[in-house]
């Protein structure tokens, strides 16, 4: 420290006081004190030359000197010997002293500072105690300021050249330099870096104008090299040497850097990262510099690099391909450098919208949710316009999110107009269009329910209904309405009685086509209170030819009382030859559908066909329609009144008198051995009024002892019969040898008595005829006979009974029923009123009644068909001829095989149940009952009949219902739930509903639940 | 198999030793030979020709000469301007030389009879049990209940029960018997053409059912409505009519789907059948005969009907109508069977619910009377013959029953029944469960087949 401060004592000059005061000699006080300044000015001194014994004397080397002082020669030889005043600080003004106290050896002097502006120096004097020294006074040491005047101005001219340099540190360098001095010749120089007269280790030395730069770069650099007159220190030159470090060069090969990939090719405006591997043997420095197209690091025009991250540019630059480097930063000559080619990104494509359905047809109140798919944006939201108005009102319906609800009233137009906007881009949009449509109708519930059949007022309740909402029948037929509301409109009905007992509403609306509501099917029922269903179905179907519609809603309204009476008024049906069918009895076939199916006196037609049972002249022989007409006649006009009266007017009756061979049944001809014919007389005992055996009063046959039948009469009074039923010929003249007329069919039997027997008679009973009466009275005396005959009544009634009401009537039934017919003798209507208002008969009218296992008969086929057409309401046209399906069937309408009629009272099933009407059931007649339904029901009997299921219709919509409307017009409203479960099934099946009906119609005539009367 | 070969070769014998007994017929030698291996094997048929009504049979067959009277005792009764004149009458020969005429409208029949393939049994009614005219009359004898009336008569004749009511009839209980023989049977071994009657009613058996055509149900498709039908006809209603009239239904629907099956293959009959009742009727039945492998029977009874034979008056002029009918359907029939090679195998018989008084009444007809002649068909007949007892054609007389020519049964039914039932394959020990009154008379088997 001590030697490095000794060393670089600085020599600085102010050139201005320098000149003021260069050879003023100086005189440093001892104890000089800050407060002994006057002036704050600096004096510069000039410290004296290490070793001289002399006071210094600043230029005096320079005076005797040719250039610059060898400033080698006194340093670190002597140590400068002052001992200035230690911890002095001094502002020193012209001519003040200064002195050093150098009695205190080792004692750093500080020097003055360079305050108030001026360059600092400082002064630091060593006091060694150097023996070396010994010689020199350490006292006071005046430094006279020189007062020896300045060199004019340019009689010292210094150069220095050049002014600036750049010198690798540790290398050397030697300026040019010349002094001249014309005002003393002295031409010693001084020569400082950075102030440091001579330079120093850190400054860099500098002596005589060379220059050997220090091993660092200073502090201070550049450095200023600094020469001045040693005569006039103001004369200067300066010059700066900027000191770099020497370039060391790394050995070839000792860095390796490589870079990949060395291609690439991708968009504008992505990013890309680059590999670099840098291999550094020299100084392991491996710090590398990007660059792109030559800028550091890149910029925005060619991109930014950092640490290989490449972020390409958005547009390619003018550059291009881009030249990407990457370089060692130890030796920049060691580069690697990849391309990159860009492609311009396409241009974002523009944002498109599909939206679904662009075109829907609703109806008011519906909805259409839209979809939409957009692309090129992920923004998918929608803002909506509904007719310009956004989201909508309620007038055109609005908008919330995609869905769009319609309006509840119909806007003008009937179209609303739809446009979705993306708000991704709004210039993109989509129109919908909205076809509105009026509400499909509903109709939900009837007031009244049930419907009373007639004209009345009902109300409708549903949904949908407007202004223009039509109802309609199960015709089709528009009701006159009024709209009260959408929820409510009232029609004005007109019902007529059906036996389906339903009627269905459907209600249309407008536009652009008709809309319909499901239909409704509400049940109707007659007014009147007399009679349920039940019970009238039931009458109607004991009493008449089966229960139709407005015969069954007369009796509900009338009753029974008043029904019996106008059954009693209405006029007899009656029957007439037709020439048109001259040769079978077609006509009367014809005129016996006619009546049964349009004629008021139902009761009676049944209670006739029932005496034609076991009454019976056949077609078989009585063939054509003059010659049957008289005796169906009869039985008409006879039905409801004394049995006598019917039996009396049959046996005169021309047919009967054919058919059984009454006619010119003559007494015995002795001369031909002929007797008279037993034919009528065994028939009219057997059959038409007492039967072959003795019968209980309860109709059961009665047994001997020995369990046999007995019979009512011996073989021996049939011919005492026949004699009875001689003397008889037809009606016109008779010839008066023979006494026998043509045939003639007009009017009734007439006696011939010269052909009767007129011998007494034993009949019936042992009833003696006594000899000698009349044809006449001898018939009425043997009708009287049977007709009283206690087999008469349960006879009869058995067979009544049979027919109308079922086939195994209880003995007390019968007995109940004879009773009546023996009190009355024989008057049919009271015997048929028994017959019906029995309680056997009526006990069914009771809804929870079960029938007995052996009750019920078959409906003979004649029946069976007119009361299926009666049921259905179907309308053969006139000429249709009924017993070509009924003989197939085992019934050929008036032409019973044999006078033993259809079948026999007494035919028994294969269980050994009695049950007449089977007999007619074989088995082609029972597959022949199924085609004629079929026909009935699928072509209308042959394309003659039109059987009407428009009713139907609606109903099969609801199997269930339509399955209570079928029990209700063949059943009576009742079916076992088995049988309907099997119509209902069917009913919800088969191709189209118009044969789902037809095929559960089918069931319901073909199943011998309807089959069976019960 | 032993058995019926055994039986048909003796019943060829037979057959060959009435030839020579009866004076040679030479047609139906060679008519054997060519039928010989044409035989069906195991199978019989007996066919009831019913004629409803009560056929006249006094004028179906009227003694010529023969040693009980000739023809005056019929022209006594009915000779004045109502029966039928001798010469008209045709003539055929008993195997005992008695000469008999039958009606001139059979004409079709006497070749038949002349061939050996018609008999005439003689005077068979309903019984209770043998009685004589005498005891009829003076009601020392139980006798059929109902006689004289249509239907008593025609259940009796059906039944083979006579005084009480019977379920079943005749034909049906040999079903019953038979019923092994038909083990394969598609359909019931009796089939009717006439609708129900009692004659096929058995007692553990039914009959099937047909008319003149095969029938079509109509508007079946197989599908939902006929699955309907059929569930409904499964249905228990509870009520015992429903129940048969379900059964019969589905008897039908059975019976007609196994028939159109069975006739809807092989040829056509050749044989042309008059388009009358009958004719059609036995048409069917020659159908039936002729598909009796696909039906799958061994023994069939086959019921057919003819009506109009309740002639109380205009009996000339009916019979006149109805005879050709009767003649020419049997006659077609027989030709059928001949071309089906079931001639052999075949046996067609006539029953009637009785028989009309001779004496005529002042209408030109007769009444109700009883016993009554019958005709059997067939080739297995033993002979043509009169077989039976003819009876006296008197008024009053020793057969008459009620002094107007009401013929007393001097063969009963249940004779002449257990007769073709045996041919047919009864064994006698089951004889009686068929003819319950059988026993009461001396004579099971009459032996005319």
């Amino acid at each position: 420290m001590k030697f490095s401060m000794s060393r670089i004592v600085a020599w600085t000059v102010f050139l201005g006081l320098s000149q003021l005061f260069a050879s003023a000699p100086v005189s440093i006080p001892s104890n000089l004190t800050r407060s002994s300044v006057a002036s704050s000015s600096q004096i510069p001194f000039v410290v004296p030359y290490p070793g001289s014994t002399q006071t210094p004397m600043p230029g005096a080397d320079a005076a005797s000197g040719q250039g610059s002082p060898d400033m080698d020669a006194g340093i670190g030889d002597v140590p400068f010997p002052l001992a200035p005043d230690s911890n002095a600080d001094v502002d020193l003004a012209p001519g003040d002293s200064i002195g050093f106290d150098l009695s205190s050896p080792g004692d750093p002097v500080s020097g003055v500072d360079g305050t108030d502006g001026l360059i600092p120096f400082s002064v630091q004097a060593l006091l060694l105690p150097s023996p070396s020294l010994a010689g020199i006074n350490p006292a006071l040491i005046l430094i006279p300021i020189n007062g020896t005047p300045l060199p004019p101005p340019r009689s010292i001219t210094l150069s220095l050249s050049p002014t600036n340099a750049s010198v690798k540190t540790g290398d050397a360098f030697h300026f040019i330099w010349g002094i001249t001095n014309s005002f003393n010749g002295i031409t010693g120089t001084q020569w400082s870096a950075n102030g440091v007269v001579e330079g120093d280790a850190t400054n860099g030395l500098i002596h005589y104008g060379n220059y050997n730069a220090p091993t660092n770069i200073p502090a201070i650099n550049p450095v200023m090299i600094t020469v001045s007159s040693t005569v006039d220190p103001t004369v200067k030159a300066t010059a700066w040497i900027t000191l770099t470090n020497p370039i060391l060069v790394p050995p070839p090969g000792s860095i390796t850097l490589s870079i990949s990939p060395k291609n690439v090719s991708f968009l504008t405006g992505t990013a890309f990262h680059f590999n670099s591997v840098l291999t550094n043997t020299f100084n392991g420095i491996t710090d590398v510099e990007w660059s792109v197209n030559g800028v550091v690091d890149g910029d925005e025009t060619n991109g930014l690099i950092h640490f290989g991250n490449y972020n390409a540019p958005t547009d390619i630059p003018p550059n291009h391909p881009i030249k990407i480097t990457v370089a060692s930063t130890v030796d920049p000559t060691v580069t690697a450098t990849a391309w990159v080619t860009l492609t311009n990104l396409p241009p974002p494509p523009p944002v498109t919208m599909t939206l679904s359905p662009t075109n829907s047809t609703i109806k008011l109140g519906d909805s259409v949710q839209y979809s939409r798919v957009l692309s090129n944006t992920a923004n998918w939201g929608l803002t909506w316009t509904v007719n310009g108005i956004p989201g909508g009102n309620s007038s055109v319906g609005t908008m919330v999110g995609n869905l769009y609800t319609a309006p509840l009233v119909m806007p003008a137009g009937q179209v609303v107009t739809l446009v979705a906007t993306s708000q991704a881009d709004p210039t993109v949009r989509v129109t919908a269009k909205v076809n509105l449509q009026f509400p499909i109708p509903d109709i939900d519930s009837s007031n009244p329910n049930p419907i009373p059949f007639g004209r009345r007022n009902v109300t409708l309740t549903g949904t949908g209904f407007v202004p223009q909402t039509i109802v309609r029948d199960y015709l089709g037929t528009a009701l006159p309405s009024t709209w009260l509301s959408p929820t409510q409109i009232v029609v004005t009905v007109d019902l007529p009685p059906t036996l389906t007992r339903f009627t269905s509403f459907q209600a249309a609306n407008p536009n652009p086509y008709l809309t319909l509501s499901s239909w409704l099917n509400v049940p109707t029922i007659s007014d009147g209170t007399n009679m349920t269903f039940l019970a009238a179905a039931r009458l109607l179907e004991q009493a008449t030819w089966g229960p139709d519609a407005t015969n069954t809603h007369n009796l509900q309204k009338v009753g029974f009382g008043t029904w019996w009476n106008q059954q009693l008024a209405a006029p007899p049906s009656t029957y007439f030859d037709d020439t048109n069918f001259p040769y079978d009895l077609t006509a009367l076939q014809i005129q016996f559908v006619s009546n049964a199916l349009t004629a008021t006196d139902q009761l009676r037609q049944r209670v006739a066909f029932a005496l034609s049972g076991f009454i019976v002249v056949s077609g078989v022989k009585v063939g054509t329609g003059d010659k049957f007409a008289p005796y169906i006649n009869i039985l008409s006009r006879d039905a409801l009144g004394s049995y006598s009266k019917l039996l009396t007017d049959i046996a005169l009756c021309p047919s009967m008198a054919m058919y059984l061979d009454m006619a010119d049944n003559d007494k015995a001809n002795p001369a031909l051995g002929s007797v008279p014919n037993e034919n009528f007389a065994r028939e009219l005992l057997q059959l038409f009024s007492v039967g072959p055996v003795v019968l209980k009063p309860n109709g059961t046959i009665r047994y001997d002892s020995k369990g046999v039948q007995i019979p009512l009469y011996g073989p021996e009074v049939i011919p005492q019969m026949a004699k009875v039923f001689t003397g008889w010929t037809y009606p016109g003249i008779p010839d008066p040898v023979t006494g026998h007329s043509p045939k003639n069919f007009n009017g009734v039997m007439q006696a011939v008595d010269q052909n009767h027997d007129t011998n007494s008679k034993t009949i019936l009973g042992g009833v003696v005829l006594p000899a000698g009466k009349t044809a006449r009275q001898d018939l009425d005396a043997t009708i009287t006979t049977l007709v009283n005959h206690p087999n008469c009544a349960p006879y009869v009634t058995f067979r009544l009974i049979q027919h109308l009401i079922t086939a195994n009537p209880s003995p007390a039934y019968v007995q109940r029923v004879a009773t009546v017919f023996t009190q009355t003798k024989g008057d049919l209507s009271a015997v048929v009123l028994a017959i019906l208002t029995d309680t056997e008969a009526r006990q069914g009218d009771n809804p929870l009644y079960v029938p007995s296992t052996n009750s019920g008969h078959l409906s003979e086929p004649v029946l069976f068909s007119l009361a299926s057409l009666r049921a259905l309401g179907a309308q053969p046209p006139p000429g249709w001829v009924l017993s070509r399906f009924t003989a197939n069937m085992g019934q050929k309408l008036f032409y019973p095989v044999s006078v033993f009629g259809y079948y026999s009272p007494y035919y028994r099933t294969e269980t050994g149940l009695i049950s007449p009407e089977f007999q007619t059931l074989s088995q082609p007649g029972s597959l022949y009952r199924l085609n004629f339904v079929n026909s009935l029901v699928n072509n209308g009997l042959n394309g003659y009949a039109l059987t009407p299921f428009n009713n139907y219709i609606p109903l099969a919509y609801d199997p269930v219902t339509a399955t209570q409307a079928i029990a209700n017009q063949f059943f009576h409203g009742q079916l076992p739930s088995d049988i309907s479960a099997v119509i209902q099934n069917t009913l919800a099946v088969g191709p189209t509903l118009s044969a789902s009906i037809r095929n559960s119609v089918y069931l319901a005539l073909t199943s011998n639940y309807y089959q069976i009367l019960h | 198999m032993n058995y019926i070969s055994r039986r048909t070769l003796l019943q060829m014998g037979l057959g060959t030793l009435g030839y020579f007994s009866t004076g040679g017929r030479l047609g139906r030698i060679g008519r054997l030979a060519a039928q010989a291996t044409s035989t069906a094997p195991d199978y019989k048929a007996l066919v009831c020709v019913f004629l409803a009504g009560g056929n006249d049979a006094n004028n179906l067959i009227v003694p010529l000469q023969t040693l009980l009277q000739t023809y005056s005792s019929y022209a006594a009764v009915r000779g004045t301007g109502f029966g039928v004149d001798s010469s008209q009458l045709l003539p055929i020969v008993t195997r005992n030389g008695d000469q008999y005429g039958l009606h001139p409208q059979l004409a079709p029949l006497v070749p038949l009879y002349n061939q050996g393939d018609l008999a005439v049994v003689a005077n068979v009614g309903t019984l209770f049990q043998p009685c004589t005219a005498a005891q009829v009359i003076t009601g020392s004898v139980l006798v059929p209940s109902n006689l004289y009336s249509h239907s008593d008569q025609q259940s009796q004749w059906q039944s083979a029960q006579t005084r009480t009511p019977s379920a079943s009839g005749w034909g049906g209980r040999v079903a019953d018997l038979l019923q092994s023989s038909n083990s394969t049977a598609t359909v019931p071994a009796g089939i009717s053409l006439a609708g129900n009657n009692l004659f096929l009613s058995g007692i553990n058996t039914s009959s099937g059912q047909m008319g003149s055509a095969i029938l079509t149900v109509d508007g079946a498709d197989g599908s939902f409505r006929d699955a309907g039908q059929k569930k409904l006809l499964s249905l228990s209603s509870g009520l015992s009519l429903i129940q048969s009239a379900n059964l019969t239904a589905k008897q039908a629907i059975t019976f007609n789907t196994a028939v159109t099956s069975a006739l809807s293959t092989g040829a056509s009959l050749t044989t042309v059948f008059p388009s009358t009742v009958l004719g059609n009727q036995l048409f069917q039945v020659a159908q039936l005969i002729k598909a009796r492998a696909a039906l799958g029977v061994n023994r069939q009874i086959f019921y057919v009907n003819m009506g109009g034979f309740d002639l109380h008056s205009f009996q000339t002029a009916n019979e006149a109508v109805n005879f050709p009918q009767l003649a020419q359907a049997l006659a077609a029939f027989y030709n059928a069977m001949v071309e089906l090679g079931t001639l052999n195998n075949v046996v067609a018989f006539t029953e009637s619910e009785f028989g009309r008084t001779l004496q005529p009444n002042t209408t030109g007809g007769t009444d109700h009377a009883w016993g009554s002649h019958h005709l059997v068909l067939g080739g297995s007949l033993k002979a043509a013959d009169v077989y039976g007892t003819f009876p006296r054609l008197l008024l009053r007389g020793p057969n008459d029953a009620n002094g107007r020519g009401a013929w007393v049964p001097t063969t009963s039914l249940d004779q002449y029944g257990a007769t073709l039932a045996s041919w047919f394959g009864v064994p006698d020990a089951s004889m009686n469960t068929v003819f319950p009154n059988l026993p009461k008379f001396s004579v099971r088997n009459l032996g005319f087949v």
